[in-house]
């Protein structure tokens, strides 16, 4: 995906956060323009392990997506809140497709991505959640919309209308519960390819697992995330703000409104499993 | 046509090809991409949150 943004295939993608400030570290004209979610992260380990503490994680083994992605630096900042180091756990990069599995064949201790990767091993009945990001790192950004400037520079009015429907479709995902349950019928089909019933689980327990509001790009979230990138050694140089960012689309003063959506066939098969209410 | 001239021309004729080939499949020489491509935006994304 990387490769196909930096060729010019695609024109924006979502990419993990410090991926996308890793490109332009390496020279790579994007910017940062919106978040996709805020939290959506958990750190599942095997249900009958003996990890119960982060203290616990020393000398496991633990799979991450990859060394750029945000939960690698989540892991180094609840360690280091701890006194602990990255040396500390033997950190495997695993594709997050293939991280249930290997929680369940017991090739590594514990597993962390974006979901809904983590929230399969639950429903699956091996899995068991270490924690949350709302509630080691509140706020959590993982993946990002980044745009190519090119794309910005000559069609910003598109760039714009792209950031509105996100903006939109995450105002009304978190209106209401049952606006939640109709998109995990069509997304599970649609997009993931996924059982709906993986999406009701992630979408709604708990309700703030994964937001979908407040997605605007804060210096404040990034230079949190850049300084400790430099200081795992995986960021070299510290870019300024807007080097890597940019937050007009949508200001912090904005105020957005959702979406007025309804799609008849996913509310009737929302409504039959009885999650409409 | 001599046998030299039938090898001359075929050589020629398949590099062309191969090259034209090459230049379309794998360089996309000929397609056009980013937004002048199309009217809307190509958004990459993989199916986690």
């Amino acid at each position: 995906m990387k490769e196909a943004f930096i060729s010019g295939y695609t024109d924006a993608t979502f990419i993990l956060a410090p991926l996308a400030m890793k490109l332009v570290e390496d020279g790579v004209p994007v910017k940062i323009v919106y978040l996709g979610h805020r939290d959506g992260t958990a750190l599942m380990v095997h249900k009958d392990s003996k990890i119960f503490r982060i203290e616990d994680l020393r000398g496991r083994r633990i799979a991450v997506p990859n060394r750029y992605a945000n939960q690698r630096f989540l892991i180094y900042k609840v360690l280091k809140e701890r006194g602990m180091k990255l040396e500390d756990l033997d950190l495997v990069e695993m594709p997050p497709p293939d991280m249930p599995a290997a929680l369940y064949a017991r090739a590594v201790d514990g597993i962390t991505s974006g979901e809904p990767f983590m929230g399969q091993t639950e429903l699956d009945g091996y899995g068991r959640v270490l924690y949350y990001t709302k509630d080691v790192w509140p706020e959590f950004i993982s993946c990002v919309l980044a745009v190519r400037q090119d794309v910005i520079d000559k069609h910003r009015g598109k760039v714009q209308d792209l950031v509105n429907g996100i903006a939109k479709s995450g105002v009304w995902l978190d209106q209401h519960m049952n606006n939640r349950m109709q998109a995990a019928q069509f997304v599970a089909k649609g997009y993931y390819n996924q059982n709906p019933r993986l999406l009701e689980h992630v979408l709604s327990k708990p309700p703030d697992r994964v937001k979908y509001t407040n997605l605007n790009v804060r210096r404040k979230d990034f230079e949190e995330i850049q300084q400790i990138g430099i200081e795992s050694g995986i960021l070299l140089k510290r870019l300024d703000f807007l080097e890597y960012a940019d937050p007009s689309f949508v200001p912090p003063t904005a105020t957005i409104e959702g979406f007025t959506f309804e799609d008849a066939a996913s509310k009737a098969a929302a409504s039959e499993k009885g999650l409409i209410r | 046509m001599s046998l030299r001239k039938t090898l001359v021309v075929g050589g020629v004729a398949w590099v062309a090809l191969i090259s034209g080939l090459h230049s379309w499949l794998n360089l996309g020489l000929f397609r056009k991409t980013g937004p002048q491509a199309s009217t809307t935006l190509k958004v990459g994304f993989l199916p986690v949150t």
